[in-house]
């Protein structure tokens, strides 16, 4: 059998990469040690322990792994990760940041469950059962942030990526993963993608990069956006 | 012109210029506001407080609030003595926000109708291990006494006679009778004893026997409880919606839904194919027919009508349902009963107006049909190139 080599990955501080069998896969360095979230494997290294960060789970460790950009995922940074869902993402995020924040915003209360218990282990996780599509109700406990997430599956998500964009990015990035099938089931993957790339392009922000995850999440599409004056 | 910034200890008052003017604490905010006349804020809740003379907007761009909300913790600590480390400023908005998450999680856990939601699903389960077990009983019974399954079909009725008495040859006339069977049945029952294909067990099997049909029994009476509750809790929260569609349908309806308020806010239409999505995206795809009906189908008087009229039904049995609903959410006064009065008579109508399928009907249905397959394998062949 052959065997797993580890090496931090190139770009991002605090997370690896695992060469073995399978290819090349991601891991990000265990926070709380012994203990898996979601079933996932860990690996003892040189490194400590680290956690495999999934593609086939995660559209941030999946555009990773296609090369997109990603500058502001730093060890300080602060994150708002919107569609939390049961924090599946989150957590190796919040391993990623260690003395950052991550505020992760959900909507449906049984994954919110899941992100509560998540949340009280992990102390730079701010959980909030709030509305993705109303910013204006967060506003007194989000800051403004370094890095946005936004994955919701809603019809209008570039719109309310935009807002929230608007009211919580001065400088740094944000990355929109959007599912083609979610807005429309009838128009084309292509045309979905071009329609919703004009509505993350304003005034303020401009689409600097897109790359397909569809080989590992169907008709899928991430795109990075940034300010305009950066 | 005033900025207000909402923050976890107090609303803080700022000048257009972003100079902290003081730290307005909650409960005070609209004691204060008389004194200003243009308010722009970041804040749904400071937005909604103050009062509607004042000329206020909800603005999120404003570039004063968001530097505001970028250095929040600076802001506070020259203006609040709540805030010492940045460290402390962090633990309290975590504090804060899993204590306003919980909450309002505990709040959803509280509805009724969640409860009923689940408990629909329980109860389909319930009924598929009921089936399986059965057949799992008879095919093991059927080796000691096989003639048994031509007079007992409901796998309830065999359960209930096994575990009262596992051996063929100490069934008695008083044992069958107790479980419900008429005594004709039950004589011919214990005649084809005598040349039973079946053999002979030891007491360990029948031991094995009889727990297993306590299972069968369980999980029976098990199912039958769920339902009455779901029925005697329908009543209770959606007594419209159940006059109107009957208590099963109705708790399937809010369950595939997800909740009351859900279904409440529903369109008819959307009503009309809940619970036949994966037909209705299919003919969204493939631009062939959607579906006529989903969950609603199981109102007896959606099923059975004749095909060319369940369409007809389905449509009218959703928009009522979608006004019953409605006046169940809002707390509205009773017209279930008078809505289905009303619903039954169009049916009688319809069948009068319709008696015969119509020709059109029957030749639309099959030319359409034919060019959905076609059309079909155009597409698949398309995405394959």
């Amino acid at each position: 059998m052959m065997e797993e080599r580890f090496k931090p990955h190139p770009k991002i501080a605090g997370l690896y990469t695992v060469e073995g069998i399978l290819g090349v896969r991601l891991a990000t360095q265990n926070m709380i040690k012994g203990t898996s979230v979601y079933g996932e494997r860990l690996f003892q290294t040189e490194f400590g322990e680290l956690r495999e960060f999934s593609f086939k789970r995660s559209k941030v460790a999946a555009s990773i792994l296609q090369n997109m950009t990603i500058d502001n995922l730093k060890r300080n940074s602060k994150v708002l990760y919107l569609g939390a869902s049961s924090g599946t993402t989150v957590s190796h995020i919040s391993d990623i940041v260690t003395e950052g924040i991550v505020f992760a915003i959900e909507f449906a209360p049984i994954p919110m469950r899941d992100l509560l218990n998540l949340s009280i282990r992990r102390e730079n996780i701010i959980p909030l059962h709030r509305d993705a599509r109303y910013p204006e109700e967060y506003t007194e406990l989000v800051d403004c942030v370094d890095f946005v997430f936004c994955d919701v599956a809603q019809p209008n998500q570039a719109e309310l990526f935009v807002r929230n964009l608007n009211a919580f990015l001065l400088e740094g990035e944000g990355l929109i993963a959007i599912k083609s099938k979610s807005i429309s089931q009838t128009k084309s993957p292509e045309q979905i993608f071009r329609e919703q790339s004009r509505i993350l392009e304003s005034k303020d922000f401009t689409v600097s990069k897109s790359v397909s995850i569809d080989r590992y999440h169907k008709d899928h599409k991430v795109f990075r956006v940034i300010p305009t004056s950066s | 012109m005033t900025l207000l910034s909402k923050t976890i200890v107090g609303v803080l008052e700022l000048t257009e210029e972003g100079d902290v003017i003081q730290l307005i604490d909650e409960a005070s905010l609209s004691e204060v506001s008389s004194s200003w006349d243009k308010v722009i804020t970041d804040n749904r809740w400071v937005y909604e407080t103050l009062s509607d003379h004042i000329n206020k907007k909800l603005d999120l761009s404003n570039i004063v609030l968001k530097k505001i909300r970028n250095n929040r913790f600076e802001f506070l600590l020259n203006n609040s003595m709540f805030i010492g480390e940045l460290a402390d400023y962090y633990d309290l908005v975590r504090e804060k926000a899993i204590e306003l998450s919980r909450d309002s999680v505990r709040q959803f856990s509280q509805g009724r109708d969640t409860l009923i939601a689940q408990a629909v699903l329980t109860v389909d389960e319930l009924q598929r291990s009921y089936i399986q077990l059965g057949i799992r009983l008879q095919e093991i019974y059927s080796l000691h006494f096989p003639e048994i399954l031509v007079f007992i079909r409901t796998s309830h009725t065999l359960a209930r006679v096994i575990s009262a008495c596992p051996d063929k040859s100490e069934l008695s006339l008083n044992v069958l009778n107790d479980q419900g069977l008429d005594s004709e049945i039950s004589k011919l029952i214990l005649n084809s004893r005598e040349t039973s294909l079946g053999a002979d067990f030891d007491s360990i099997d029948y031991a094995m026997l009889k727990s297993l049909a306590n299972e069968v029994v369980g999980v029976y009476q098990q199912k039958t409880e769920l339902e009455n509750w779901i029925s005697e809790t329908m009543v209770d929260i959606a007594p419209n919606l159940s006059a109107v569609a009957g208590t099963n349908v109705g708790a399937r309806l809010i369950s595939q839904a997800g909740s009351l308020k859900e279904l409440a806010f529903s369109p008819a239409g959307k009503i009309q194919t809940l619970g036949a999505e994966k037909a209705l995206y299919k003919a969204i795809k493939s631009r062939g027919k959607t579906p006529k009906h989903g969950i609603i189908f199981q109102i007896p008087e959606v099923g059975t009508m004749p095909f060319w009229l369940r369409g007809k039904m389905a449509r009218a049995f959703s928009a009522k349902i979608a006004i019953a609903t409605k006046l169940d959410f809002f707390k509205g006064e009773n017209r279930g009963t008078e809505i289905r009065k009303g619903l039954i008579d169009y049916s009688k109508t319809l069948r009068e107006r319709f008696p015969k399928a119509p020709e059109r009907f029957l030749r639309q249905s099959k030319q359409s049909y034919k060019r959905n397959k076609s059309n079909q394998g155009k597409k698949r062949r398309r995405q394959r190139r």
